[in-house]
């Protein structure tokens, strides 16, 4: 329910800063390593390093989390098509279509079985997958 | 690396004087920030609510429009987006009942009427399910205003405490309005809702009658068999959107069979809580009928009247479920509702004797 502006801006501007956050964080990380294990700096002076390549690591953690939230958001919505259940009166033979305007439940269509040529009833209309 | 401060203690020095800053920001300005904060989050949920509401309304403009109206509805749909309703005084509550149906019927009258004259091609279902498209809209525009006053007191005020609130509350109150705004392209293309499972249960069974006939405003009942049983199934006439009178319905049954009905069930869908299943089902004792209590109160009436026992099959479902299209595991649940309907009949009510099985909820999409 986003305004469309905003959904069209939001992965660009998140990929971008992602990005720069990810290479922030490993070059503090980077930089953390080589002062303690290299030069053999204090623990002090690598704290800050440190301090920002787990703060950025967080930061990156959670923005890939709320990407993804975003991504199963639209493939939820993307997944919620309605669809009409045709049922023969006579033999049962049953077929699945997508949501058409006018379809009632346990209303009679126009449709003859592709079987027996019998009358067919719609049983069921339904939101979620085909199956 | 050695270009990077990592000689002398400079970078230290001004890393401490930063925490220092911070420290004594946050005590003199903490609760101004955290309210900055708060009022950041409220405003972008508000925007959501606001292009809901302003979603609602172009699709409510765009389905008159389908019906044929030659004039532009747009004001009138404002209209209708700002109309309210006062409830009866109940300072005094004897006879309120009859008060508030009064009200509610005229309610129902001038929207009726007012929909026909803007949509002319529409038949009696299309003008039903309009109504019910104008509701939602109507009732998200109340959302977002409730919202934004909030909103703008608290920001207005400087009270973080009333932004507070309104934070806690705003995840709840958006899902519900989305719940509405679905709701919209259901009600718009006249797909069966889960609050319609009550319908669909007597719908079932009604396939089995000779014959329907309307027997209260917008409420369609036939006879048929069940274990030797004599059974009237009551459901509110489709496929628009409504839930008719079932209380009227239940009581003419009742009036012309003589008070000779040994039991009413209900089956209805009910709001379920966080973690149980969606389309599990419950029976109980009592009217399952919900709304503002007008049918329930005739329903309890009359039964009461002529000691009918009243039982209830409930479908659980989540708000969004029930004013949604219907989900395949709700729909599903039909067949155990019946099962329930047949268990409580075998049970409950003597060979030959009569039973009223009344389908609660919005027979939209459903014959």
């Amino acid at each position: 329910m986003e305004s469309p502006k905003r959904k069209g801006l939001f992965p660009i501007t998140a990929i971008l800063f992602l990005l720069i956050v990810v290479v922030l964080t490993a070059i503090s990380l980077f930089s953390a390593w080589q002062l303690y294990f290299v030069e053999g700096a204090e623990f002090s002076r690598v704290s800050i390093y440190l301090f920002t390549g787990i703060l950025g690591l967080m930061v990156t953690i959670s923005m890939l989390s709320q990407i993804s939230r975003r991504y199963r958001a639209v493939r939820r919505v993307e997944n919620e098509r309605v669809f009409t259940v045709e049922e023969c009166d006579k033999c049962n033979f049953k077929s699945v279509r997508g949501f058409e305007r006018g379809d009632v439940i346990f209303k009679g269509t126009v449709k003859e079985c592709p079987k027996c040529k019998s009358h067919m009833t719609i049983t069921a209309i339904y939101r979620g997958s085909s199956k | 690396m050695s270009q990077l401060p990592t000689t002398g203690d400079t970078f230290g020095l001004l890393l401490q004087l930063a925490f220092y800053g911070m420290f004594f920001v946050f005590i003199f300005y903490g609760q101004r920030i955290q309210l900055s904060l708060s009022l950041l989050q409220v405003s972008r949920q508000l925007t959501k609510l606001k292009y809901m509401r302003a979603k609602g309304r172009m699709d409510v403009i765009k389905a008159i429009r389908e019906q044929g109206g030659t004039e532009d509805p747009t004001p009138a749909v404002d209209r209708f987006m700002e109309h309210f309703v006062v409830s009866p005084a109940d300072m005094d509550p004897a006879g309120v009942v009859w008060k508030f149906e009064h009200i509610v019927n005229v309610r129902d009258d001038k929207f009726k009427e007012e929909v026909k004259t803007l949509a002319p091609a529409a038949d009696e279902g299309q003008v039903n399910n309009l109504e019910n498209m104008l509701e939602a809209a109507a009732a998200l525009n109340l959302v977002y205003k409730v919202i934004r006053h909030y909103y703008l007191l608290g920001k207005r005020t400087k009270s973080y405490f009333v932004i507070a609130q309104l934070q806690m509350v705003l995840p709840l109150i958006v899902e519900q309005a989305q719940a509405y705004a679905k709701a919209l392209s259901a009600f718009a293309e006249g797909q069966p809702i889960g609050d319609g499972i009550g319908a669909i249960v007597a719908a079932n069974l009604l396939r089995s009658a000779k014959k329907r006939r309307e027997i209260a405003k917008d409420v369609v009942v036939g006879e048929l068999s069940i274990d030797g049983r004599h059974v009237f199934a009551l459901k509110a006439k489709g496929p628009g959107g409504s839930v008719g009178k079932p209380g009227d319905g239940i009581e003419r049954v009742i009036e012309e069979s003589g008070g000779k009905v040994d039991a009413i069930i209900m089956v209805d869908a009910a709001l379920k809580l966080e973690g149980e299943k969606s389309g599990s089902i419950a029976d109980g004792i009592g009217a399952a009928i919900g709304g503002i209590g007008i049918e329930k109160y005739k329903i309890e009436e009359v039964a009461s009247k002529y000691k009918i026992p009243l039982y209830g099959v409930v479908v659980k479902e989540s708000i969004l479920e029930a004013i949604t299209p219907i989900t395949k595991t709700i729909l599903d649940s039909s067949k155990h509702a019946l099962g329930a309907v047949k268990r409580i009949i075998e049970e409950r009510v003597p060979k030959r004797g009569a039973v009223i099985i009344a389908g609660i909820g919005n027979t939209i999409g459903v014959s």
